[in-house]
């Protein structure tokens, strides 16, 4: 897939103020997304995948959080520099959101249907179908089962993976060309999960959307996505096709987490654990944020934060020891 | 984050030094009469005098004075009330939010009961069968006060039940009494603080109304209710034996809920980390 | 088994009665969380009992810490059942099965320093004098990878995998044969989990305490547990040592589970059961086989037999009439 980007994020650094110091929570983030696309956010809680996708829709948590430098190009446009008016525009209608809580996503006291046809309304359709024929379809494309009887169901009345299910058909009634979707299926079981997964791939395939998927999970990224971001402490670590960052991970860091999930098919006798944590997002070190748990760290680690390079095709590392 | 309201800890720390300290403080008597000074204004009005800065009453008596003592009846009734009422409801609370099932439901009938009588109707009858008097008006304000505390410790008693620590110490093997009164009563203590804050500015107007009915402390001695109510005759010519009492009632109890709400923010973890 | 079994659970049975009507309540059906079950665990072994929300993973685990009173069967913990204790027996119960649970944010009571949470059973059980407890609590710290001088901090002073770490002091603290892990790693990040893991296992071999895994993720049980059992809707449906059943999968609601795994490589995707539709009410679970409405193979006798657990290979228990 060689399109151009419909999403690209440069340089962005959001940070929070507090009256105890400045928490770089993201901090210089860059990435693009390109059309039909799905590309893999992964990270631990805390390294700021999910305010890099709050810093994209400007939905930024509290007074204390501002998106200080950076840029966010929707199809060349910065998004930084609308206004509050044009914002509300491109939210829901150019990107849409998917949240990890389906519980808290949708509104207890309105039906189904009442929520479909708030963002249906948004558009106007071409075949002039009305509100209630449009909010059906939608919900079969999302293959929720008996969608007319739904229409007419609250919230508390669907299992969590059929709320999640109607969040989606929310997120698709304005045929996005952005999709986030912030751990769409951890709240999901098992099996519910999976079929969700297939479900927003075909969503993606028949709509053409880029999919910007954040996640925690390396089971997830092989399932779904065709590039992966690495993120830690703040900054991208590392980025490559899929199959590059499973077969060939260069950062010690995407090593040590694809080495420390217990896999399903061998038995291990011990977990490569990685030692330590995360460093406090207040206080950064100058150089590599991973240096203190990585296992191949020198001097120069310590001292000054590596540049990305390129270590193969549209492949990149932000590593001392793959310079 | 909201800032320690300094004017609102200002006037409530005024008011407990000079309740302490009234006797140090004026040279007058709160009760002692003296008619030859009687209903003299304060001294910025015509015909007043520094002696007595905001004026005397009917008998003579210095309003100041009876201001100072006032607010040591405050207290005292405030305290009282709130340890025997708050500390009832505390109990309460925690007992039938953890026991739960038939108790639970038998007591929080109990307190919707209480909130449906009419306090100041029960106070009235509590003052003609058992006499005027601060004991009176503690029974009565206790009363009172016992069933909102128990409802709301109640509420946070049954969301604290569900978290994992409360289920960790039975398999610890600790007994219900352990659990309810080490484990859970620490949990509730920030909004039992919150709800004594919140809850004095109601006990001093329920004390002063109560007073000001004739329920409350008997004459001479001071309190700010009754100071309302025997100005309230000669509100025309002698403004300030209602209106200076009926200000400091005002203030205080303002102060108290800025107090509260600013504990509140306070004592909340999750506002605190901002 | 060469080992004798520290717990046995025989025929355990849990139910909750569903009411309706607002003046005269009557009961209108009952919520089978739980509906005879039978396992055993060892000395100093694991068995993982895995499942879907709603299987009754967690109830079951509830009734074997003696939380709530079984609505029929039995939990004999040593030969003692967790029913009807009082006083010194029940400390005594207590003293042999303890628990580690999934959030360690609501796992650690906020008021109380660390110190006081892990030596809180010991407190109970009046183990020792206040020296020879704040002694063992400072042992238990650095068996866990904390150190002794955390012991005056509060809970929100730590990361949650070290405030996982500070329940499974307070949980070793008393000395248990049986820890009860409810998913106890999987509200921690990914890079801590191999951390905890690997610790469960140091700290088994030492102290020789079984554990009961209830866990969702399968690549977890595999690694942890000696012993596997597959619920679905109240039922074991499968039950066998772990090596055999994770190579000749028997049941088709495990083989489902095993598909719904996602791959560790992009590559790595194998033929799939992919199950249809969601878990039904354990309020009216279907008859027969409680699989049969979203089993592939589903035949006739499904609907209406439900299947008995079944020998093949030693200790490798299936319940299917496929198998039959």
């Amino acid at each position: 897939m060689d399109s151009a980007p419909v999403l690209e994020v440069r340089n962005l650094h959001t940070h929070f103020f507090l009256r105890r110091g400045v928490v770089k929570a993201v901090d210089g983030v860059t990435f693009s997304l390109k059309r039909g696309e799905v590309l893999g956010l992964v990270g631990e809680s805390g390294c700021g995948k999910s305010l890099t996708a709050l810093s994209i829709l400007r939905l930024l948590p509290q007074e204390a959080a501002r998106t200080v430098e950076g840029q966010v190009l929707l199809d060349g446009e910065d998004l930084l520099a609308k206004s509050a008016g044009e914002m509300r525009q491109v939210r829901g209608q150019r990107i849409a959101m998917i949240l990890q809580d389906p519980q808290t996503s949708l509104n207890p006291v309105f039906s189904i249907g009442n929520q479909l046809h708030e963002a249906l309304a948004r558009r106007l359709d071409e075949g002039g179908r009305s509100l209630r024929e449009r909010a059906v379809d939608v919900l079969r494309q999302v293959r929720l089962a008996a969608p007319e009887q739904r229409i007419g169901q609250y919230p508390h009345e669907l299992s969590g993976g059929m709320k999640q299910r109607v969040v989606g058909a929310i997120a698709i009634s304005c045929a996005p060309e952005v999709m986030i979707a912030d751990e769409p299926t951890t709240a999901l079981d098992v099996t519910i999960q999976l079929q969700y997964l297939d479900l927003l791939k075909e969503l993606q395939t028949s709509l053409g959307m880029g999919i910007l998927f954040i996640t925690h999970d390396f089971g997830v990224v092989a399932h779904m996505c065709d590039r992966v971001a690495v993120m830690y402490a703040g900054r991208i670590v590392e980025t490559g096709p899929v199959r590059e960052i499973f077969d060939n991970p260069v950062h010690p860091y995407t090593q040590a987490l694809i080495a420390s999930v217990p896999k399903l098919r061998r038995k291990a006798g011990r977990l490569r654990a990685i030692d330590g944590q995360p460093p406090a997002l207040s206080d950064l070190p100058a150089g590599c944020r991973f240096a203190d748990r990585c296992p191949h760290a020198e001097a120069r680690c310590r001292e000054r934060y590596p540049k990305a390079v390129s270590v193969g095709e549209s492949h990149t590392a932000s590593c001392w020891l793959a310079a | 984050m909201r800032r320690l309201p300094l004017a609102s800890f200002a006037i409530i720390g005024t008011m407990v030094f000079v309740a302490v300290f009234a006797p140090w403080l004026t040279p007058h008597s709160p009760i002692d009469q003296s008619l030859p000074n009687k209903l003299l204004p304060p001294f910025w009005e015509e015909g007043g005098t520094t002696e007595y800065l905001l004026g005397t009453d009917i008998f003579g008596r210095d309003l100041l004075t009876r201001l100072f003592y006032g607010a040591r009846v405050s207290l005292i009734v405030t305290a009282l009330a709130l340890s025997v009422g708050g500390g009832v409801g505390l109990v309460l609370g925690i007992v039938s939010g953890y026991v739960g099932g038939k108790l639970d439901a038998f007591l929080m009938r109990v307190v919707d009961a209480a909130f449906a009588f009419p306090t100041i109707l029960f106070a009235l009858l509590l003052a003609v069968t058992m006499g005027q008097g601060m004991d009176t008006l503690v029974i009565a304000l206790s009363l009172f006060l016992w069933a909102g505390f128990a409802r709301v410790i109640r509420g946070e008693v049954l969301a604290i039940k569900q978290r994992d620590f409360v289920a960790l110490a039975r398999v610890h093997g600790s007994s219900p009494a352990r659990i309810m009164f080490i484990h859970i009563l620490p949990n509730v203590l920030n909004t039992f603080m919150v709800l004594l804050t919140l809850n004095v500015g109601v006990i001093i107007v329920a004390e002063a109304s109560l007073s000001f009915l004739g329920a409350g402390v008997p004459p001479p001695t001071p309190s700010w209710g009754l100071m309302v109510a025997e100005g309230r005759g000669k509100i025309t010519s002698a403004w300030w034996l209602s209106l200076i009492p009926g200000i400091a009632i005002t203030l205080v109890v303002l102060s108290f809920n800025l107090f509260g709400d600013w504990l509140r923010d306070r004592l909340d973890p999750k506002l605190r980390q901002l | 088994m060469s080992k004798d079994p520290i717990l046995e659970v025989n025929g355990l049975t849990k139910h909750y009665p569903v009411a309706k009507g607002i003046l005269f309540s009557r009961e209108v059906g009952r919520v089978r969380a739980v509906d005879g079950i039978d396992f055993s665990i060892a000395e100093g072994e694991t068995l993982g009992l895995v499942g879907e929300s709603g299987c009754g993973k967690t109830t079951t685990s509830r009734l074997v810490l003696g939380l709530e009173p079984p609505t029929a069967g039995e939990v004999l913990l040593e030969g003692v059942s967790a029913q009807d204790l009082t006083g010194r027996d029940r400390q005594d119960y207590h003293a042999k099965v303890q628990a580690v649970f999934q959030d360690p944010w609501s796992s650690l009571n906020p008021r109380m320093h660390v110190g006081e949470i892990v030596g809180e059973s010991l407190r109970i059980s009046k183990w020792g004098t206040r020296a020879e407890i704040e002694e063992r609590v400072a042992a238990l710290l650095v068996e866990v990878g904390l150190r002794p001088e955390h012991a005056r901090q509060y809970p929100h002073e730590f990361s949650g995998g070290q405030r996982q770490r500070i329940a499974l002091a307070s949980a070793l603290a008393i000395g248990p044969k049986l820890i009860v892990l409810d998913e106890p790693v999987s509200a921690l990040d990914v890079s801590i989990r191999a951390q905890m893991m690997n610790l469960l296992k140091d700290v088994q071999e030492q102290d020789n305490v079984a554990y009961l895994l209830v866990a969702h993720d399968l690549a977890t049980v595999r690694h942890m547990s000696e012993w596997t059992a597959v619920m679905y809707l109240g039922e074991i449906v499968e039950y066998a040592p772990t090596e055999l059943l994770f190579e000749n999968v028997r049941h088709p609601y495990t083989r489902a589970l095993f598909s719904a795994v996602l791959p560790d490589h992009p590559d790595g995707r194998e033929e799939e059961i992919v199950l249809t539709g969601e878990v039904p009410s354990p309020l009216d679970p279907p008859g027969g086989c409680r699989f049969h409405t979203r089993c592939p193979f589903a035949m006739d006798i499904c609907s209406q037999v439900a299947p008995t657990l079944t020998e093949s290979e030693s200790g490798h228990l299936a319940a299917c009439h496929l198998e039959e």
